[in-house]
């Protein structure tokens, strides 16, 4: 310990609705049944993580107009099964995903003060603004709202929940601004940690000033080491711009891990994960949403289809986004390139492309990994994806935490009654007021 | 399968009668006062623990989202059944789904849920909405016709809030997951069927997030004063909770329900008829202590009392007595409502429940909650015949009698 390090932190992502997860492997357990929570939070809090993170998605996805049955589908209700996870934990941190458009602030900020009471402290929210009309479906109010107004509500609704969590029990409020219009009495008393932690995960120019402005952790798509130097020295400009400290916001790029004896079978093991999370079907699949156009018939461990991409023809619940004809076109062609070339086949390549960054090697290889971006800033630790429900970070928590505990960049054990926010060892973000009503 | 007399408790913070925040000793604002008493019901064999909710405070005590309590208190329990409230003209169908059916994810079988149709103008304004009909007690005062337009919403919002949670729950099979190597399908999308529900107040489209719950259906419970709400309760529980005394004899609101039953058309399993009594339990061997000297304590804290339901007052001996007699007329079960929540439960639960198990009430076998309760296991009405069918349309179709 003779090294100075800054202080990792960690949050476990309960692997879900996605491809990541490897549902065919003889030890995934079920998505749904409360041991599998119940072990998943055990080996977090094994692993001494500052929380267990759980992502939301409120309509099945589909695939053509047919739900999608490739991948994992089905989980519980974000908040309840985190409640119930609250009686089975002692330290960890409960963070859940919930949009803000599809629940009422009052109904919202009273489910996650009881979490946080429940909980002595421990609760924090993910802020996700839902935009589009195929979830909408499934709720009262149907419409969605056009992207430039999300973070006008998403700020609200963060300004909202914060206002009604800085009452007292029995105390009245009255929400007054452009999408809420609301009184309220408190019902519950103020929990150990003031109020709940905030999560978010925006990468656009308003997610990140939502970020900077509001929240206490950063769910980031940047797992790089230079992307994630990049924005970590953007954000710390937008942090000083709204007057608050660095390291009251925390970077934890989501990351997933391939762990092996040697740096040969790590790699190895990365591979045969990946091909295990990108079966036959879900490369056809993966490639559809390149083409733009359903690719039933092509042989998915053969070269690459003849015909270029078309203007996308079907939609999905899914979310990414390769450009127009013209640049998934291209990318196409310089696939076709390779795929001669190196002989590679169209799973080949989805296999590669899926990928999410991953830290892939010994045990030691990893912990020297971790140190360097958390001591370089690239991040300040991870949100680390497991592949399989719900043992996937257990062999990290019993062979890469330790090196790290040795090497005095990571907590042994958690403090006494410590709140999530003492976890993360930083400040909550000054509230934001709502803002004065400007009604269309 | 046991079809014997079922007892619920009713939780609503400090206690049921308004002064029991000052005279009491629990602490609504204390989980640990909750775990208390959940595993004190639990481990006396009681069968439901229904929780009060609403967006507004209950009197003065702290209240929890009965949700979040229900499932923080699912693994510290293990027999009891877990009864929270969804109030249908504040919430969204699609989240009270799921989270009732994980609710029965976390304590293996033992979720149900109270519906409710509304509440008080506060809690109405809690979501910025337009009060409408207020306190359906109060309502009642109004011109009949303002009255039966005003309840018509509400309920009709309600019997369809009513009908998407259902759906959402039969909308996954019950082996829709089939991970299944060969395909490299991890579900069979033939075994998951969107509602595509339209109503008058709101439609939804898709099938829950969430698989159907162990109990494929857990039991719904509606407390029901008159006419439109006994209807209501036969087109969308299980267990309706009347309140004989302050709404006409025993036999007057069965007669009353069973007529709704038939208004309604409900076919297969019968409603499930439990009566909801306040209880006060005094200490026999302490004579300045008698129901009376109580009842006066916590009227002079809290104002006189006021219920919507009987109250069962007196020692252990006499309470018990009453309660068997209730049992006596074939009457599903019993929910009290103890004035102050720790004092009069404990008592229950040591001196009164002993004399009922002596008076042959049994503690019921089964399964998970609902056998436990009598109710017939639920097949899912997207392979085979549901529980039960009625009407839901007849439910606000005809109000004539609510003004006789």
């Amino acid at each position: 310990m003779s090294e100075q390090h800054r202080q990792i932190h960690f949050a476990a992502h309960f692997p879900g609705v996605n491809q990541q997860t490897i549902w065919s492997d003889p030890n995934a357990g079920s998505q749904i049944e409360f041991e599998s929570f119940r072990r998943f939070a055990e080996i977090a809090e094994r692993g001494v993580m500052d929380y267990i993170f759980l992502a939301e998605g409120l309509r099945l996805r589909e695939r053509n107009g047919e739900i999608l049955d490739l991948d994992v589908l089905g989980r519980p209700n974000t908040v309840s099964i985190l409640s119930a996870l609250a009686a089975v934990t002692k330290h960890i941190g409960l963070v859940g995903t919930l949009t803000t458009t599809y629940n009422e602030p009052v109904d919202l900020a009273r489910q996650l003060r009881s979490l946080d009471v429940l909980s002595n402290g421990r609760a924090g929210w993910n802020v996700v603004t839902t935009t589009n009309a195929f979830t909408g479906a499934n709720f009262r109010k149907g419409d969605h709202l056009p992207y430039p107004e999300r973070y006008l509500r998403a700020q609200e609704m963060i300004s909202a929940l914060e206002q009604l969590w800085e009452t007292e029990l029995g105390e009245t409020t009255t929400l007054d601004s452009r999408y809420f219009q609301a009184t309220a009495t408190q019902t519950l008393p103020a929990s150990p940690q003031g109020r709940p932690v905030l999560v978010q995960a925006g990468a656009s120019g308003e997610g990140r000033d939502i970020a900077a402005r509001n929240v206490d952790v950063v769910f980031s798509m940047f797992g790089e080491f230079a992307e994630g130097q990049k924005f970590r020295t953007d954000l710390d400009e937008r942090l000083e711009h709204f007057g608050r400290n660095a390291e009251d916001l925390k970077i934890l790029p989501a990351i997933t891990l391939a762990i092996g004896d040697t740096e040969a079978e790590a790699q190895e093991r990365a591979q045969a994960i990946r091909h295990a999370q990108v079966s036959g079907p879900n490369a056809i699949y993966f490639m559809e949403q390149i083409w733009g156009r359903e690719l039933g018939g092509v042989d998915p461990d053969g070269p690459l289809p003849d015909f270029d991409p078309v203007p996308p023809t079907h939609a999905t619940g899914r979310v990414p986004h390769y450009g127009d004809v013209e640049e998934r076109t291209a990318l196409v062609n310089q696939w076709r390139a390779e795929s001669e070339a190196k002989g590679l086949s169209l799973r080949d390549l989805a296999v590669r492309e899926y990928g999410r960054p991953s830290l892939v090697g010994t045990p030691e290889q990893i912990a020297d990994e971790i140190i360097r971006r958390v001591d370089e800033r690239a991040c300040d630790g991870f949100t680390l994806v497991g592949d399989i429900v719900p043992d996937g970070l257990a062999e990290f928590v019993d062979r890469v935490v330790p090196i790290l505990q040795e090497r005095g960049a990571y907590r042994t054990e958690y403090p006494e009654n410590a709140t999530l926010r003492e976890l993360l060892g930083s400040a909550a973000a000054p509230s934001v007021p709502l803002e004065t009503p400007e009604r269309v | 399968m046991t079809s014997k007399f079922s007892i619920g408790l009713a939780a609503k913070g400090a206690g049921w009668h308004a002064g029991a925040d000052a005279v009491g000793s629990f602490a609504p604002q204390d989980p640990a006062a909750w775990a208390k008493l959940a595993q004190a019901a639990d481990e006396a064999g009681i069968d439901v623990l229904t929780i009060e909710d609403s967006l507004a405070p209950l009197g003065t005590s702290a209240s929890f989202d009965s949700f979040m309590l229900t499932n923080w208190l699912a693994p510290q329990t293990t027999r009891i059944g877990l009864v929270p409230t969804a109030t249908t003209s504040l919430l969204e169908p699609f989240h009270t789904a799921t989270a009732v059916a994980t609710l029965d994810y976390t304590s293996e079988g033992r979720a149900a849920v109270r519906l409710r149709t509304g509440g008080f103008a506060s809690e109405s304004a809690a979501v910025g909405r337009e009060d409408t009909l207020g306190n359906i007690r109060e309502a009642r005062a109004l011109p009949t016709e303002e009255f039966e337009r005003l309840i018509a919403d509400r309920f009709g919002e309600g019997v369809e809030f009513a009908e998407v949670v259902r759906l959402l729950w039969d909308s996954w099979e019950d082996d829709a997951e089939i991970r299944d190597l060969a395909t490299s399908r991890f579900i069979d999308r033939e075994r998951i069927h969107n509602p595509e529900f339209t109503g008058k107040h709101f439609s939804v489209f898709g099938a829950s997030i969430t698989p159907r719950p162990p109990q494929g259906q857990p039991p719904v419970f509606s407390l029901a004063h008159t006419h439109t709400p006994y209807r209501f309760a036969a087109v969308t529980a299980d267990v309706v909770l009347i309140t004989p005394e302050t709404e006409g004899t025993l036999e007057e609101i069965r007669a009353a329900l069973a007529a709704g039953a038939s208004a309604v058309d409900r076919q297969g399993s019968p409603l499930k008829v439990w009566v909801d009594y306040n209880i006060l339990i005094a200490d026999a061997d302490d004579a300045d202590d008698d129901a009376a000297a109580r009842l006066a304590e916590l009227d002079a804290a809290g104002g006189e009392f006021v219920s919507d339901a009987g109250l069962i007052a007196g020692t252990a001996e006499q309470v018990a007595t009453r309660i068997l007699e209730l049992r006596d007329t074939g009457i599903d079960g019993i929910r009290v409502r103890p004035l102050v929540t720790d004092r009069d439960t404990e008592a229950f639960i040591s001196e009164v429940l002993p004399k009922l198990r002596d008076g042959g009430v049994e503690v019921a076998e089964g399964a998970n909650l609902r056998e436990r309760l009598g109710l017939v296991p639920a097949a899912n009405r997207f392979v085979a015949t549901p529980p039960f069918t009625a009407n839901a349309a007849s439910v606000t179709a005809s109000t004539e009698e609510i003004s006789a």
